[in-house]
């Protein structure tokens, strides 16, 4: 199987290359280039997005703002330039063939990121007031300013999303408390998955903070276009593009961890600290343009081995065949090796690991290395093809380092786990008519999972997908998509598991007014239980846990209401309530396996249901003198099981998140200060009180950051605190969050 | 707008005021805890049966104490041959053991000595605790004693078990108080893998394997 994908991948990038070549030749067209720079300085504003409305045609700009647009037909089009933290600008314009055809935009400042364009709610870029579901995007100046090190931290500021220790994401309440096993949002990297094929987590680590453009967060059901796992919705991590001009980019900093607040918390008299260096740089080779991006980040941690050490290195070449036709060559590679905390000692040692064995300390390796190769072909103004292929090495070590080498081994591995993934996947965009498009495309990957938890496996993924949108009287949107899903799982050479599953979407969306935008949604997730799940057979601490095969699928239907509402160019609102009922939600469940231990399952076992209602409002005050984003989540979930446990809320779930965030610009200096409550979680699983001292103790979230800087045309300095008053919450249950943080972040752009 | 912005106002106060709470300590249950014989630590992981050759070793706390009525009180004790303590590494324990008590009481009035029997059934299976890398704390099920909190000292093949001081009721006086030392030795018999006991002969048959 492993070959056919190659053959597979091979095939069609051979077809599309010649095809391209060929048929490339053929158009002849008018071109439309141009330039887009800020209103009020004239600075270029890279990265900006061009779209030609009524086509599939659209680019982004470069470093100096420009773009081109080639074999645009002759005719009458409309185009749109945006940027986030830019007003987005409209023009009508007329191509003859043969003609060249030179714009320039001049955006305006604002804050009001709903001006941002998306490609993860549909599969191709739109405006995120067109669409029929909830979307946010992160642009890459927040990463910097929080100086974010892993992009799983940035999300913590995400209207509606939440993440825990381990890298685990929730959104809306969609997933509770499970080790980072299982998750039910996707996390893509351009598109690609980048979740491990075992026990289906997130490499975070793998992934190059200083390169990120923009991340996307739809939220809600993306099954019907994305498949399993994307039940609670899917986050996009879009890199930067590599250009045809040479630029560079250092970010470097130094941090400590405050000592704890309590003298017997302390579990070492020295100063917890914590420091890296990424280094990007951009430049082309001939007529390949290049992006190599290197991250090196240590820390001693501020737990009980908690130390780590994280390197990733990523390139990403680009080549244009011809200017419809272009070669993109993503590959990277992260390692992440330190020490393994999950819970505490107890309440009164919170920063001792309680999950280490006594008389070990146990040390964890995690490497991943990635090739994503992928063609992009315009093949008309109405026709667009992509194929993007994926090669994924991953690999865990778990080791046993003895805290005494008299008395023990000095190291035995005891959890080790590899993943092999091959995948490729077609997409095509058709418009149908001009304010039509249909998505269809396929996806195949193959996963063999080598482990001593989970022994031998091989997953097969097949599916199909097919998405249509039309627009009917300038201000209504409808959309349709559905997907099939196939998946064969082979364990031990012996059993086989094979589901297949179908899942609809449907979404409006209407424009009342210039100002205000409604949109409603419905839509059927799933999620196939990740190999870990079923086949684990492994302790964690002192938790055994036991293989479950006969594991199924978990599936949920979601919908959603929502309205955006400008109150002016530099204030809007977005309201939103949703509904989603949960069927065969997997859970660990306490469980005795044929030798009479106890320990977990993972099984099927809970409906549920989750409403609830979502405000954000944003404003800019005296032209980005002052801003504010101010986001509040109610979650009202209820668990439907039959049992002693129906009707009461889901665990691990916190009823009310309230983030906010302000900035004050002086310039050249920077103020800012974020605000983030949780509220106590109300409920977790009774069995960890058995082996977890104190688990049940818990607190609300209130984190409070601080953020100064400095910031000149090449460089810029920042200082900042985290958790300025120390306040003592968790960031997982029986897991405290770190202690007052300082900061002191430079970067240096050419 | 003046009243949102005083909302607000008092919001943030309200915010700062809540941050300065959060996780404190508990109360330190182990802090004045003292062994009659201090124990020194090591490690108690693995499988441990009684040292045959030492029988369990039990003394009162203040021999001066004995009431005035008790000429003296030998307290023979031994641990049943068959029990078994098990520590794994991840933190769970299994103990079943039987301690044979029989204190032999001479009195003034009485020309033999009273003897009692009693049989103390331990067992324990859950997770236990070290603090102090010396005590080890666990739930244990027991008739007559009080075992749930123990010094330790482990050598290479042996682990001593102290017991904190337990009482004795003598009806009209004050209680006696007492202590144990139970003497373990590493089981040769069977080893521990994965928190499963298996019998070490299989574990050989299986590495030949």
């Amino acid at each position: 199987m492993k070959y056919r994908i190659y053959l597979i991948l091979l095939a069609l990038f051979y077809f599309l290359f010649v095809w391209g070549n060929l048929y490339s030749q053929n158009i002849r067209g008018s071109r439309i280039t141009g330039q887009i720079v800020e209103a009020r300085s004239g600075d270029p504003i890279p990265g900006a997005n061009v779209l030609l409305l009524g086509t599939i045609m659209g680019t982004a700009a470069d470093r100096q703002g420009r773009f081109i647009i080639v074999s645009v037909s002759p005719g009458e089009y409309t185009i749109m330039v945006s940027a986030i933290g830019y007003k987005k600008e409209e023009r009508r314009i007329q191509t003859v063939a043969g003609e060249e055809i030179h714009l320039v935009f001049r955006l305006e400042e604002t804050v009001l990121l709903m001006d941002g364009i998306a490609v993860t709610a549909n599969r191709y870029q739109q405006s995120l007031d067109k669409l029929s579901t909830s979307m946010d995007i992160i642009p890459a100046q927040e990463i910097t300013n929080r100086n974010i090190v892993s992009a799983d931290h940035v999300l913590r500021y995400a209207p509606g999303v939440n993440t825990l220790e381990g890298g685990q994401v929730t959104i809306r309440g969609s997933s509770g408390f499970n080790f980072g096993m299982g998750s039910r949002v996707l996390v893509l990297l351009n598109g690609n998955p980048v979740m491990t094929g075992d026990n289906w987590s997130i490499n975070w680590y793998a992934i190059s903070t200083s390169t990120i453009k923009q991340i996307e967060v739809m939220k809600g059901s993306g099954s019907a276009l994305y498949g399993s796992s994307a039940m609670g919705g899917v986050i996009n991590i879009i890199t930067e593009v590599p250009e045809n001009e040479s630029h560079i980019h250092l970010r470097t900093f130094t941090g400590f961890y405050n000592h704890p607040s309590y003298k017997e918390w302390r579990w070492t008299d020295k100063r917890n600290h914590y420091e890296g260096t990424s280094l990007d740089i951009s430049t082309h080779l001939g007529p390949i343009s290049t992006l190599i991006s290197s991250n090196y980040q240590t820390t001693t941690g501020y737990k009980e081995n908690d130390d780590h050490q994280i390197f990733n290195f990523m390139t990403s070449l680009g080549y244009h065949f011809t200017p419809n036709l272009h070669f993109n060559l993503m590959t990277g590679y992260g390692r992440n090796r330190g020490g393994f905390f999950v819970y505490w000692k107890d309440l009164n040692h919170p920063y001792h690991n309680g999950s280490d064995p006594y008389g070990y300390r146990t040390r964890t390796t995690i490497k991943n290395t990635y090739i994503y190769p992928s063609l992009t072909y315009v093949m008309s103004q109405r026709f667009f093809l992509s194929v993007r292929g994926r090669i994924n090495k991953g690999s865990t070590v778990d080791l046993k380092q003895s805290k005494n080498e008299k008395i023990r081994p000095a190291e035995e591995i005891f959890r080790s786990s590899s993943v092999n993934t091959q995948g490729v996947e077609i997409q095509a965009n058709y418009q149908v008519n001009p304010q039509g498009i249909l998505v269809v495309g396929s996806d195949l990957q193959a996963d063999q999972v080598e482990s001593i938890q989970y022994s031998h496996a091989e997953v097969m993924k097949k599916s199909y997908f097919m998405q249509f949108e039309q627009q009917l009287w300038d201000v209504f949107r409808a959309t349709f998509g559905t997907r099939y899903d196939w998946e064969s799982v082979r364990w031990k050479d012996t059993t086989e598991v094979a589901v297949g599953e179908l899942s609809n979407k449907f979404g409006l969306n209407l424009t009342l007014s210039s100002g205000t935008h409604f949109r409603c949604s419905l839509g059927e997730g799933f999620r196939v239980p990740a190999v870990g799940e079923r086949f684990v057979s492994t302790e964690t601490g002192a938790l055994l846990v036991f293989p479950n095969p006969a594991l199924q699928s978990e599936k949920s239907i979601s919908s959603e209401m929502g309205l955006i509402q400008y109150f002016s160019s530099a204030m809007m609102l977005d309201m939103a309530v949703f509904y989603t009922k949960y069927d065969n939600l997997i859970e660990p469940q306490l469980d005795v396996d044929s030798g009479q231990d106890v320990g977990v399952r993972f099984k099927n076992v809970v409906k549920a249901r989750i409403r609830g209602f979502e405000l954000t409002y944003r404003t800019d005050w005296q032209s980005q003198l002052f801003s504010t984003q101010f986001s509040y989540t109610y979650i009202d979930s209820k668990d439907l099981s039959p049992g002693v446990e129906y009707g009461a809320p889901l665990k691990y779930r916190s009823k009310h998140t309230i983030y906010l965030t302000n900035d004050l610009n002086f310039d050249p200096f920077q103020f800012g200060f974020d605000i983030r409550y949780l509220s106590q979680i109300e409920r977790i699983d009774e069995y960890h009180k058995s082996y977890i001292k104190d688990i049940d103790k818990l607190v609300p979230t209130y984190a409070v950051a601080l953020r100064l800087g400095y910031a000149r045309e090449h460089f810029s300095l920042r200082f900042l605190v985290d958790n300025l008053f120390q306040y003592n919450y968790l960031v997982s249950p029986a897991n405290m969050a770190p202690p007052r943080t300082g900061v002191f972040q430079l970067n240096i752009h050419y | 707008m003046t009243k949102n912005k005083y909302m607000i106002f008092v919001g943030l106060i309200l915010f700062v005021v809540s941050c300065h709470q959060g996780l404190a300590p508990l109360e330190m249950l182990y802090m004045n805890v003292d062994f009659p014989i201090p124990p020194e630590g090591g490690d108690p992981v693995g499988v441990w049966v009684p040292d045959t050759t030492k029988p369990v070793h039990v003394a009162l706390l203040d021999p001066d104490q004995l009431p005035t009525i008790i000429d003296s009180l030998i307290l023979d004790t031994e641990l049943d041959k068959n029990g078994l303590f098990l520590f794994s590494s991840s933190g769970l324990c299994s103990i079943y053991a039987v301690l044979k008590i029989e204190p032999i009481v001479y009195l003034q009035s009485l020309v033999n000595p009273l003897v009692l029997s009693m049989n103390d059934t331990l067992i324990a299976d859950g997770p236990y605790e070290i603090i102090d890398d010396k005590i080890l704390t666990l739930s244990i099920m027991t008739t007559f004693s009080q075992l749930d909190t123990l010094g330790f000292t482990s050598r290479q093949n042996d682990l001593e078990l102290i017991s904190l001081p337990n009482s004795f009721p003598v009806e009209g006086f004050d209680d006696i108080q007492f202590y144990y030392v139970m003497y373990l030795t590493r089981s040769i018999d069977q080893v521990l893998t994965k928190n499963v006991l298996i019998p070490s002969d299989s574990k050989k048959d299986e590495d030949r394997s």
